[in-house]
């Protein structure tokens, strides 16, 4: 006898229990697995039907299925649900750790993208940031070196192979749990932050209805 | 959010609850906060607060990763990690038959002789290391509340999901680790004070002051965002959510 969940049951309950299993397996899958999980691998995800009881799941949790390549799944946060998080101020990020992760944002994806190195819209990247690139006079070496052994443990940056130069480090798993909403957000806050007078930044303002102070805000 | 929206909406309200906890890991709110579906409530024994916990049905949680041959974001030091869990287990479970949240107060003191024992020798200096460094990431993920302050940890409230077979196992390693001795806790002054003549500096029991200086190459962090920070998954802790 399995016991009942307050939140999942009403989708569970109507499923065979090869189903539930199936559902169930595919949403542990794009929940905790650190990397996208294959298609093909899970009945739950193939299953067009099952793979719509996968979405219920999650969108009770405030998160949604997010694609990947093609061929491999993901979860993420369902955007409406970002933006009242947003709004609330709600940020389980210390300022210290976000500003290491822009680093590695700028360093191993900004850049390179705008050098035409990566295309697409994907945070992913194997150009290493190194320790260097992270110095800035605003965080101290010691407050560094916590904030990437938190970035690492929530897999949002994960050292590079690369250890030629001493340890670098490239943008974690985590991002491609960004929906596509999510990732445009993030490209245009970096290029407002980085370039707010570029005629892109400009065109960012003029879609958003915002005014220069506000981008910069 | 207020108490119309979540009349209104209460679907939105369990959704934006869920996300903060699978955000920020389990969240400590005050008790009158109403409840949310499939979060349970690990209440302060103090009455301070409750925490919410994220809870999943059976046959879902990192259990299906391994047959998928798709890991969880990996913890550092995995064994180290786990000793150190067991060890707390060990001194801040006490009353067995019973759940094991909230359990009692233990201190770093104990951790280190337990951790000394458990590895048949003396206790080494190089053992801070090792045993700070899993606490804080027991600490960010809710499995303990470590405070550094003082050397005093406590069960985190992701123990509350244990159920009866998982507190079976770890009856079993509480067997076959080494007696804590007995814990010896930071005297704190009480918010009302008994006595008005002011209660010497030098209050604290010495076995604790050496506690609250670690090696020089530990400093305390500020409690990092749980893995668990993006996707629950964060550490292979449920095994030991994210």
């Amino acid at each position: 006898m399995t016991e009942q969940h307050a939140l999942f049951d009403p989708i569970l309950r109507d499923l065979s229990d090869r189903s539930r299993d199936e559902v169930l397996a595919a949403f542990s899958a794009v929940q905790y697995a650190a990397n996208p999980v294959a298609e093909v691998q899970l009945p739950g995800l193939r299953d067009v039907t099952l793979r719509r009881q996968v979405q219920k799941m999650l969108t009770l949790i405030g998160r949604t299925l997010v694609k990947v390549d093609g061929t491999h799944w993901t979860s993420g946060y369902a955007d409406d649900v970002a933006e009242a998080l947003t709004a609330q101020g709600w940020q389980p990020l210390s300022a210290v750790d976000r500003a290491v992760l822009v680093l590695v944002l700028v360093h191993s994806v900004a850049i390179p993208r705008s050098e035409g190195i990566l295309t697409g819209d994907s945070w992913k990247s194997a150009r290493p940031t190194t320790v260097d690139e992270l110095r800035t006079t605003r965080i101290s070496g010691e407050d560094r070196r916590l904030a990437l052994q938190r970035l690492r443990a929530a897999g949002l940056v994960q050292l590079s192979g690369d250890h030629s130069g001493g340890p670098s480090y490239i943008p974690g798993p985590q991002l491609q749990r960004l929906t596509p909403a999510a990732r445009r957000r993030l490209q245009d806050k970096l290029i407002l932050a980085a370039a707010p007078a570029s005629p892109i930044a400009e065109a960012i303002r003029a879609r958003k209805g915002i005014t220069e102070d506000e981008g910069a805000a | 959010m207020s108490a119309g929206e979540v009349v209104e909406n209460g679907r939105l309200y369990n959704a934006l609850w869920w996300a903060k906890v699978q955000s920020g890991g389990p969240v400590k709110v005050p008790v009158d906060t109403p409840a949310v579906a499939g979060l349970a409530r690990a209440v302060e024994p103090d009455g301070s607060g409750v925490w919410m916990v994220p809870t999943l049905p059976d046959g879902a949680g990192h259990g299906v990763l391994e047959e998928l041959g798709a890991p969880p974001v990996a913890v550092e030091m995995p064994n180290e990690t786990a000793r150190v869990l067991s060890i707390c287990v060990a001194c801040c479970w006490v009353e067995r038959d019973g759940p094991a949240w909230p359990g009692v107060t233990g201190t770093l003191t104990q951790i280190k002789a337990v951790y000394a024992g458990m590895r048949g020798r003396r206790e080494q200096s190089s053992d801070l290391t090792l045993i700070i460094g899993s606490l804080r990431r027991l600490h960010a993920t809710s499995w303990l509340l470590w405070d550094e302050k003082v050397g005093e940890v406590r069960l985190g409230p992701r123990t509350i999901t244990w159920g009866p077979s998982q507190l079976a196992g770890l009856r079993e390693v509480c067997r076959i680790l080494p007696d804590p001795p007995a814990a010896v806790l930071v005297e704190r002054k009480p918010e009302t004070p008994a006595d008005p003549l002011p209660a010497p500096e030098d209050a604290a029991p010495a076995d604790i002051a050496g506690t609250t200086a670690p090696a020089p190459a530990i400093t305390r962090s500020d409690a990092p965002p749980s893995l668990t920070s993006i996707p629950p998954a964060s550490v292979t802790s449920e095994d030991l959510d994210d």
